[in-house]
């Protein structure tokens, strides 16, 4: 059974989730808070590119991350959200928390701050962010904050955090027996369908799958690493189909969504139940989310993501790192020469790809591709 | 012959490092200065000009040691540690006003591949790759106002095998933000002091910020002439020279002097002119957002002479910090920072703009939208239509700030006359 059939019975299990729905966007949101204030949270994910109308609300110089989210908010496809949580991450998604405001009406928009530091210092700033931003939602839902709730949030997520590295760990393997695009739409999964069915239908899936024995004939498609922030389907697709085969997405909706479980909290989790004090739980949260993989947005973040995707491409044996970045985002853009640099010396051919959130059907990438890919194919 | 067009004559297409690190460099150019005393409209503009020659000969020649800034970092911590702040961002004006940067703009596309980044950065990464800046001992950046700058300092220090710290400003001016950014001062004026072999010094860095307080105290009367008709500073040097001083100076006694002799100096001719009657011409009051470009164009000169428009006041040269307090100095420069409206909700700078456009009877405004430059341009819809019920029409004008090819300037001077005439008919 494939993960999707796996999750439509699941589905049938449980009572319709009637929880009003909180969008967001960034994947510094700390999701456990929105589900802990009563709401299920729904991470914004639109599905295609969106018409040219959208450029009269933003201008024509950001990313199309952001123009794809307030496109479709524009027409109206997410009107079932009560909320939007924003973060002030980036210049892009600054503005969009300015154009949300201002031309999507009736629903309420929270942002919080994301420190670009990740010493006690920030650690401390983002703990009361989170505070902050928990009494918010809690008055919007019309309850008090409830750390008991909270507790609980955050160890539904960890365990989904767990779930989807031992989904990982089978990528590693020599004959992965999931593809790439199977493994990035199960962890984009992660992120829109309600905690405890996804939980449940991963646990059931990963059963089946790690039973699963190597076929006889190993895998001679080349294996590739893409790294960057948003990692596009598109581009996992395309890679699988012509001839690659995608073992990690080092991206905020890829693997680094849920990486970086600290030691602590990793095999037993016995420091997540620890910690019911509301001071330590927002510590936590907060640790977890400055202590893990950083986005290009982080301070240091070039040096640490070369060597990460070093750590990666050894991990997943990678024949071939790509790196994609969304046109227009500075963040991910201006660290490319040194990914570049730490693929030199790994000696493992690298592409960097400029383009959109969804395939524009230029041509030119799938030339690229192609030709990298042939590279790869014949590297010693 | 203009100082550019001077400099040109002299150094043109033999800029290079040699010249730029030659200690007879800077005797030339202070020089070729001298002898064009005469041309500056203000003596303040020549002193501006005399002091970045100064600056640049110190940091270039290795005299004074030099700290690489992005724009919006408190200089004042710099100047009260005894370093000098150098920024690649008016290096990279500097470049587009000497014609240079046409080539170090390509040779940073081999390193980045890309066009759609800021060009400020790009040339200042070409200007590095090319060896044509002085080494720094360290770099700082501001995470205030945009992603690149941060980012290309990255580029710097690895390139300069130097240590980098950024100042990581929240965009939300709260007392927890405030503690979050001293803290992040304090700290950081320890591990620079460190970098030169000291420790910081209370009372050279609460003078920096008693220097800060003089030039703001001038900077505001001096604003405060400016709303004088006619306008008694032209836009381009407000946004040329004075805009140098904002980059690199404050906390430096120099700016506070310059900042006190263009006060006097513009203190004096509105007394001469107090009482004459004068015939004014009508012309269209516009206030300035953002930069701009700064290669040769005639954008602001057809402004006044064929569109009888004149740019009032520019958004770079308002004041919206309060006094710092020498005695505590970090988190006084928290605040400063953290009261920068153009970061973070647009609220802010709507609410700045129609204050300013009010101040200084502007009938409408234009937005320079520096081609790269997101944290700017990003929100400029919702900005234009809340100025518009406000009743300022607002002009979106793209461009380019330092590479040339982005500008059709042609177009620009059809889309400015079009705006012009649209608002005169309005009033």
């Amino acid at each position: 059974m494939t993960f999707e059939e796996i999750l439509e019975t699941e589905k049938k299990q449980y009572p319709e989730d009637k929880r009003p729905v909180v969008g967001w966007l960034c994947s510094y949101t700390p999701e456990e808070i929105i589900e802990a204030a009563g709401f299920r949270p729904y991470r914004i994910l639109p599905r295609s590119n969106l018409s040219p109308s959208i450029d009269s609300y933003i201008t024509g110089n950001l990313c199309s991350r952001v123009k794809n989210c307030l496109g479709y908010a524009l027409s109206g496809r997410y009107d079932f959200m009560r909320g939007i949580v924003t973060t002030f991450s980036c210049n892009a998604l600054t503005h969009m928390y300015n154009i949300w405001k201002e031309y999507i009406g009736d629903i309420f928009v929270y942002n919080i701050e994301i420190p670009a530091h990740r010493d006690k210092e920030a650690c401390a700033y983002l703990q009361n962010e989170l505070a902050k931003m928990f009494a918010a939602l809690a008055d919007r839902a019309g309850v008090r904050p409830d750390y008991r709730a909270l507790y609980d949030a955050v160890l539904a997520r960890l365990e989904t955090m767990q779930l989807l590295n031992r989904m990982q760990a089978l990528r590693i393997r020599d004959n992965p027996p999931l593809t790439g695009l199977e493994a990035i739409k199960i962890t984009e999964m992660a992120s829109t369908v309600p905690r405890s069915i996804f939980n449940t239908a991963l646990r059931r899936y990963l059963a089946t799958m790690e039973q699963k024995t190597e076929p006889d004939r190993s895998n001679t498609r080349p294996r590739i690493l893409i790294t960057g922030g948003f990692i596009p389907r598109f581009l996992v697709a395309m890679v699988e189909e012509y001839g690659g085969l995608v073992v990690a997405e080092d991206g905020c909706n890829g693997y680094r969504h849920f990486a970086g479980i600290p030691q602590e909290e990793a095999g037993g989790s016995e420091d997540a139940e620890n910690c019911t004090a509301e001071k330590q739980l927002l510590q936590l949260l907060a640790n977890r989310h400055l202590k893990r993989p950083p986005c290009a947005r982080m301070h240091g973040a070039t040096v640490q993501r070369s060597q990460e995707i070093s750590r990666l491409a050894g991990q997943y044996k990678a024949a071939g790192i790509i790196h994609y970045s969304l046109k227009f985002c500075d963040c991910n853009i201006y660290e490319f020469p040194v990914l570049k640099d730490k693929a030199a010396e790994l000696g493992v051919p690298f592409l960097h790809l400029e383009g959109e959130e969804h395939n524009t059907g230029t041509g030119q990438l799938e030339t690229r591709l192609q030709a990298f890919l042939e590279i790869v194919s014949n590297f010693p | 012959m203009g100082l550019n067009s001077a400099l040109k004559a002299k150094f043109g297409k033999k800029l290079s490092r040699g010249v730029l690190h030659s200690p007879l460099t800077y005797k030339v150019v202070s020089t070729l200065l001298k002898q064009q005393a005469g041309n500056f409209s203000k003596t303040a503009l020549y002193q501006t000009a005399q002091f970045a020659v100064k600056q640049t000969s110190a940091i270039y020649t290795g005299k004074k040691p030099a700290v690489w800034n992005t724009a919006f970092f408190p200089n004042e911590l710099l100047y009260g540690l005894g370093l000098t702040p150098f920024s690649p961002e008016v290096a990279s004006a500097m470049a587009a006003a000497l014609d240079q940067a046409g080539p170090m703009i390509d040779r940073s596309e081999v390193y980045w591949t890309t066009r759609d980044t800021c060009s400020f950065h790009r040339c200042a990464m070409g200007l590095a790759l090319e060896g044509m800046l002085p080494a720094p001992v360290a770099v700082v950046a501001s995470s205030q106002p945009c992603d690149g700058a941060p980012k290309l300092m990255e580029h710097v220090a690895r390139l300069y095998k130097c240590p980098m710290f950024l100042l990581d400003v929240p965009r939300s001016p709260t007392p927890e933000a405030e503690e979050y950014v001293a803290k992040q001062l304090e700290h950081m004026a320890y591990r620079l002091a460190a970098e030169i072999g000291t420790k910081p010094d209370k009372d050279k860095l609460a003078e920096a910020l008693e220097n800060a307080n003089r030039t703001r105290r001038y900077w505001l009367k001096v604003n405060e002439l400016r709303r004088s008709i006619p306008p008694c500073i032209k836009s381009e040097e407000a946004l040329g020279s004075l805009v140098y001083l904002t980059f690199t100076a404050q906390g430096s006694s120099e700016m506070a002097e310059i900042y006190r002799l263009l006060y006097e100096e513009l203190a004096a001719r509105a007394e001469r002119e107090a009482g004459k009657i004068r015939r004014e011409q009508r012309y269209t009051r516009l206030l300035w957002l953002h930069l701009k470009p700064y290669f040769k164009n005639q954008l602001f000169a057809n402004l006044e002479s064929d569109l009888n428009a004149t740019v009032v006041f520019e958004e770079m040269s308002h004041v919206y910090w309060e006094p710092l307090d020498p005695a505590d100095p970090y988190r006084s420069l928290a605040r400063k920072v953290l009261s920068y409206f153009g970061y973070g909700s647009i609220e802010r700078r709507v609410d700045t703009i129609i204050h300013l456009a009010h101040r200084y009877k502007a009938d409408a405004v234009v937005h320079f939208s520096h081609w790269g430059c997101r944290q700017s341009s990003g929100a400029l819809i919702p900005l234009r239509d809340r100025l518009r019920k406000a009743g300022l029409p607002l002009l979106i004008l793209d461009g380019d700030c330092v590479d040339n090819h982005q500008l059709g300037e042609g177009q620009l001077k059809t889309r400015l006359q079009a705006f012009v005439e649209m608002v005169r008919n309005k009033e």
